[in-house]
């Protein structure tokens, strides 16, 4: 068996996945910010603005996409164990690996269609259709960002799996 | 095409009992499937495509900010203070600790629309006074997980705010809908934990601090009652109260969409947490955002992986089959919702709630339609199969959440659950038998 030493790729990994977190942390903050900053403009000011709604939707998307890995990371998602905790420990241990691998399958999927589409809507110059016509390579970019993250982070837990390791976890990468 | 269906619910099963997380998984078999309709090329490009407008919507921003909402109430000390004064109001009859949790439950699942926020909150507030007052671990269990159920059905139900989105129905009708099932389930709980107190086990000896206290609930509530009076109480939960005001006013007033409303709530929370009760700092905001865009990941998650799933169902015309089917089978009205009930009921035991929106959505709307069903009613028959979802074993996710907070086991939780089930059950009677208890308050919108 390899040794149970974390590596500079599984720490440069969850790195990364904590970046995610405390990224979508600050997407979360300003889309709060400017939600009730449009509010006020409307009904104090009467000066509603344009770009509010647009922004805090790809910001949105920004805290679902880069915190997903994060999230991943801190064994966050949903999941159900019923199954998987009657198992013998062998057993469950093959699932376990069965659905990282599908994990990684997955999220590739996402980098690998998803910079296509980032690549296509810069090609074709395409915006979004709101006032601000923000060049939609920007929020397509997202999702293979988002997918890379994903994709690194069910490779360690893949590692934490075949070398036996108590994975890295914790609520807050601060 | 039976095999196919067959097989599809055993793999969909398999994979979901698998520890893989739910989203991922829903995405997954999406994308399987769709490889074997189309091509892989093509499943691939479209499941990435769907993925993309699935959360490039107003509906992942709007169930964002009421999580961010809910972990800010929890971490302001707002829950704990509604708790504190529920206690005062009901803490005097006999099982008062109980209702007083359910109400304050109730109150709490007005600000967050969040079931799991609220048990896992009301949870760590009222437990301890629980256990202290001598209830049975079953009956903590009953009335936490009722009280947990709560934020599911009583506005701004963030699976209503789904709900609306996929059916393209007013959000601001629908939570106007779920105003009157919210309160009789408050009432209808109260009453059921005020009936079950004496033959469940409150003033548990194993439970209780000392024995003496065995038989001595409403004096140990009022003893704690006695240092604060009502005026006192009110105006500590005061703030707390007023978030509700401001969710479901500004929305039926018209002043605010339901996402603006979240966000006045989130700005309404830092200023009272930072200014009024001083219990926010820096580290706690901080460890709400964290929590929150934690939770908005595995939401915009499960949000993916249930819009291809969705798309999977539409391109295979399922919709279509089963409207057909029901069409051929020429059920009655009645026969027909219980029918669909039962199909709601048995997928809830199996699907995490948002992965069962997605999944039943598709399916039902199209016989909602042809059946000439109001919607809104529908939506509360649907949102009470949601809750059953919520707490029904082996996969309901507020029983862990009880089962964790409380340290208690998952059975005892289980049997405490049995309470609120039946109640849920029995307002889906009477919701079925009176539709007006959930369409008469929306015709005022």
């Amino acid at each position: 068996m390899a040794p149970k030493r974390k590596t500079l790729f599984y720490r440069g990994v969850n790195l990364a996945s904590d970046i995610g977190g405390v990224f979508s942390a600050i997407c979360m903050g300003i889309i709060s910010i400017i939600v009730a900053y449009e509010v006020f403009m409307r009904y104090v000011l009467r000066a509603p603005t344009t770009w509010v709604q647009e922004v805090s939707i790809y910001l949105c998307m920004a805290v679902g996409l880069l915190g997903a890995a994060f999230a991943l990371k801190n064994n966050h998602h949903f999941s159900i164990t019923i199954l998987v905790d009657r198992l013998s420990v062998q057993n469950a241990w093959r699932i376990k690996l069965l659905t990282n691998l599908m994990g990684i399958i997955y999220s590739s999927i996402f980098v690998f269609k998803g910079s296509q589409m980032a690549q296509f809507s810069y090609v074709m110059k395409d915006v979004s259709n709101g006032v601000m016509a923000i060049p939609l390579w920007i929020p397509w970019l997202l999702v293979p960002l988002g997918g890379i993250l994903l994709t690194l982070q069910f490779i360690n837990k893949l590692s934490d799996l075949i070398f036996c390791r108590e994975p890295e976890k914790n609520e807050g990468p601060i | 095409m039976s095999f196919f269906v067959i097989g599809f619910v055993v793999v969909f099963l398999l994979v979901l009992l698998s520890g893989f997380p739910v989203g991922f998984g829903l995405g997954f078999l999406a994308m399987g499937l769709l490889a074997c309709y189309t091509d892989l090329d093509m499943a691939m490009t479209t499941s990435v495509e769907k993925a993309y407008a699935s959360i490039d919507s107003s509906i992942l921003v709007t169930v964002s900010l009421f999580v961010l909402a809910a972990q800010l109430i929890s971490e302001s000390g707002m829950g704990k203070r509604l708790f504190d004064a529920a206690k005062v109001f009901f803490g005097k009859f006999h099982s008062g600790l109980g209702i007083a949790t359910i109400a304050s439950s109730g109150v709490f699942s007005a600000m967050t629309g969040s079931s799991f926020v609220s048990a896992s909150t009301m949870g760590l507030i009222a437990i301890p006074e629980l256990r202290k007052a001598g209830y049975s671990d079953t009956l903590i269990s009953a009335a936490i997980t009722a009280g947990g159920s709560l934020g599911a059905v009583i506005p701004p139900s963030i699976i209503l705010i789904v709900y609306g989105y996929l059916t393209d129905e007013s959000i601001g009708k629908l939570f106007a809908a779920g105003m009157i099932p919210g309160i009789l389930l408050i009432i209808l709980y109260s009453i059921g934990i005020h009936l079950c107190s004496g033959s469940i086990g409150l003033n548990n000896p194993e439970n209780s601090r000392d024995k003496k206290n065995q038989f001595s609930d409403s004096k140990t509530q009022t003893l704690d009652s006695e240092n604060m009076d009502k005026f006192t109480a009110l105006k500590e939960a005061f703030w707390g109260l007023m978030a509700p005001v401001i969710i479901l006013g500004g929305i039926y007033l018209g002043i605010f969409t339901a996402s603006e409303a979240a966000a006045m709530v989130v700005a309404y929370c830092i200023f009272i947490g930072f200014l009024v009760y001083r219990t926010l700092t820096i580290k706690k905001l901080w460890a709400a955002l964290i929590a929150s865009a934690n939770v908005t990941a595995m939401v915009a998650m499960i949000i993916i992986g249930g819009a291809i799933l969705g798309h999977v169902i539409v391109f295979g015309r399922i919709p279509q089959e089963f409207l057909e089917f029901v069409v051929a089978c020429d059920f009655s009205p009645l026969l027909l919702l219980i029918l669909i009930n039962i199909i709601l009921f048995v997928l809830g035991m199996f699907l995490e709630v948002l992965a069962l929106v997605y999944l039943a959505i598709p399916l039902i709307h199209p016989v909602v339609l042809h059946m000439g069903w109001d919607n809104i009613w529908f939506a509360i028959i649907f949102l009470i199969n949601v809750n059953l979802a919520l707490i029904t074993p082996p996969m309901g996710g507020v029983l862990f959440v009880v089962s964790q907070i409380g340290n208690i086991s998952i059975e005892k939780v289980i049997k405490g659950a049995v309470l609120p089930i039946g109640i849920l059950i029995l307002l889906l009677i009477f919701l079925i038998a009176f539709p007006p208890i959930a369409t008469w308050l929306p015709n005022f919108i």
